[in-house]
């Protein structure tokens, strides 16, 4: 029987699982879309990850990480919640273990972490600006019609790179029009792109930050070769992108939960909890005028979680 | 007589003090209610939307207090020593609110210049208790209970008995204890309006505490050397000093309102200062649409990297 550790990253925008073994190795993946119903596509994830597990195989732990970790820590029932620096972190580890400096960037949010002999010295998080996310190059993309599989591609093909302006959306945005109409070819202006973003980032998160090699850069945009190579040619060094570099975050989670779980029987509901029905719904307390929106899940008639509120009133998970 | 005070920017230090000396001399001081969704709204219909974010709790707590009180006290805080000055922003107070409303009660609105030391405080108190009595000796009587009150507030923020956040309360909670203890103290700097009003700060030295770790302010860290051009910056910089000097201090959080000129350009002393020390610093910057969820993250991924830190180094030094 195969003993493994599920680690659940829900994000903005992707949500990721990984299984792994008793020795740390990855044994399964699955990468997929949050589409905006972040329960509903936890529930299929497991679905799908017990499809590709062998049939006999026994969950000794899950953790959760990622902006729904909570929820996706009622759904499936986790042993470990943690946040996504540590569990990025943790991940790199793995895979580059004297890594100084960790990049992701994902859907909605990006993070820069400077590690020193294995451990976290320094993180930097962006949540509020999505100039420098994946979100942002997909726009752009969409109105050039163009895939973000193929961005990357393109982007790789440029030789004389435009400049766009990557402090924000719609100042790039109106650049890249401009470059368009005065007729610069798009593979260069794909490439501009790529840099803005990579500018963007830097300029946000890098602040006052040596980023020494080794660099590892994760998350879902590393798949885009035209910002790994911007990166690379920005920092002066060679970046490293791990074969599993979207789903990070929950190998990290599946890693530190496996670290946690000593020999203790899991939280973990089972494979069975994709058949639960969750039920939410949400409503506003009006105890005090900050008008706190709580929201609430429920199994049949339990509540099984409920929070949102400013102070403790509601709150439950 | 009821003297109405914001419960905002100022309230955050002064307050006891304040309120000792409006009492003594007769009048019933009202505060405004602690900070909600609603004052904040309240607030953005008088405020620039470049304004901060204190500011726009400071009107909307104002807003609260009209047709409340007889008299609103808005001291306009100049400066408390040769060469420096405070925040524009707070030095207009008393004209922004004239400018803005005109619903307001009559101002008590004294300008406060304490770089002449002693004597500018008697000429305060005087100039403010005039509104009250013509009995000078009433005045002397009411203004030595206040330094009497002023004093006491000092030596309880130094026990951590109360916080500013206890002003307006019968029974003072202090503090935050670590709850369960995982032996980190963590440094929180910045000004009292944004450290003790858990509306602003989304409740943050209570989820620190809560996280495992012992909290310190500057107002428990004790007086702070040097004035470093801006007033109030030493709540800053003075006390980012002075908690990384002091041994056992893990880590360092410097809070800030988006959009703050003066914490801007002393952030780097901050920065400075923690990194001479080798102490991990992290800045949060509060605004009016700061999300919870990315303040918790950063929190516990914080606490998470002092932790890793700590066990490193009780590993290398048991090696």
């Amino acid at each position: 029987m195969l003993e493994v550790f599920l680690g659940i990253d829900v994000g903005s925008v992707t949500t990721k699982i990984a299984a792994v073994d008793r020795e740390g190795q990855l044994t399964a993946s699955l990468y997929r879309r949050t589409e905006g119903r972040p329960i509903e596509v936890v529930q299929e994830s497991l679905r799908q990850i017990q499809a590709i597990l062998p049939t006999d195989v026994d969950v000794a732990g899950v953790g959760t990480t990622g902006s729904g970790r909570q929820l996706a820590a009622v759904v499936v029932g986790a042993d470990l919640v943690k946040n996504e620096i540590t569990a990025h972190a943790v991940a790199a580890l793995h895979f580059v273990p004297d890594v100084h400096t960790v990049m992701d960037i994902g859907g909605q949010d990006s993070k820069l972490i400077i590690l020193e002999d294995g451990i976290v010295v320094d993180f930097a998080m962006n949540s509020v600006c999505a100039a420098g996310t994946g979100s942002f190059l997909e726009q752009q993309a969409h109105r050039l019609n163009i895939s973000i599989e193929e961005l990357g591609r393109r982007a790789m093909r440029s030789r004389h790179p435009v400049r766009i302006a990557g402090r924000c959306t719609v100042f790039a945005e109106s650049d890249m029009i401009h470059k368009q109409q005065m007729g610069h070819p798009v593979d260069d202006i794909l490439y501009g792109l790529c840099q803005a973003l990579v500018r963007n980032y830097l300029n946000n998160l890098a602040l006052g930050k040596m980023l020494r090699p080794p660099v590892v850069f994760q998350g879902g945009v590393a798949a885009n070769a035209g910002v790994v190579r911007a990166f690379a040619e920005a920092l002066e060094t060679e970046v490293i992108v791990p074969p599993q570099h979207e789903v990070m975050g929950a190998l990290g989670a599946a890693l530190l939960v496996r670290e946690r779980m000593n020999g203790q029987p899991t939280r973990f509901r089972g494979f069975g909890a994709a058949e639960i029905e969750y039920r939410t719904s949400s409503f506003e307390c009006r105890a005090c005028p900050n008008r706190c929106e709580i929201a609430e899940i429920r199994v049949g008639r339990e509540v099984v979680a409920r929070w949102g509120g400013r102070c403790d009133r509601w709150e439950m998970a | 007589m009821r003297v109405g005070i914001p419960r905002a920017l100022s309230y955050y230090r002064y307050f006891l003090p304040w309120r000792t000396f409006f009492e003594a001399l007769g009048a019933e001081v009202v505060v405004s209610p602690p900070t909600t969704r609603a004052t904040l709204e309240a607030g953005l219909g008088y405020t620039v939307p470049e304004a901060c974010l204190p500011l726009k709790i400071f009107c909307g707590q104002v807003r609260a207090l009209v047709g409340q009180c007889d008299a609103l006290f808005v001291p306009s805080i100049q400066r408390f020593a040769p060469e420096s000055t405070n925040c524009a922003k707070l030095i207009g107070l008393p004209d922004m609110l004239q400018a803005t409303m005109d619903d307001l009660p009559p101002l008590i609105a004294p300008d406060v210049d304490l770089s002449e030391g002693t004597r500018a405080l008697w000429a305060l108190a005087v100039q403010v208790g005039a509104t009250f009595t013509f009995n000078p000796l009433l005045i002397r009587e009411a203004a030595l209970a206040a330094w009497d009150t002023y004093r006491q507030m000092r030596t309880d923020f130094r026990t951590g008995r109360i916080t500013p956040a206890d002003f307006a309360s019968s029974r003072p909670i202090g503090l935050p204890a670590a709850q369960p203890s995982n032996s980190l103290t963590v440094a929180v700097v910045g000004h009292p309006y944004n450290l003790y009003d858990p509306f602003v700060n989304h409740n943050l030295l209570t989820r620190l505490a809560r996280l495992g770790a012992e909290v310190l302010t500057p107002e428990r860290l004790g007086p702070r050397p040097g004035v470093d051009y801006w007033t109030f910056e030493y709540e800053l910089v003075g006390a980012a000093r002075l908690a990384v000097e002091q041994a056992g201090v893990n880590g360092l959080i410097a809070v800030v309102a988006f959009g703050c000129g003066p914490d801007g350009v002393m952030l780097e002393r901050v920065r400075e200062s923690a990194a001479g020390a080798q102490i991990p610093t992290m800045i949060l910057t509060l605004d009016e649409h700061s999300g919870e969820a990315g303040l918790v993250t950063r929190l516990e991924a914080f606490v998470d990297m002092l932790l890793w830190r700590k066990r490193r180094a009780g590993s290398v030094s048991g090696n």
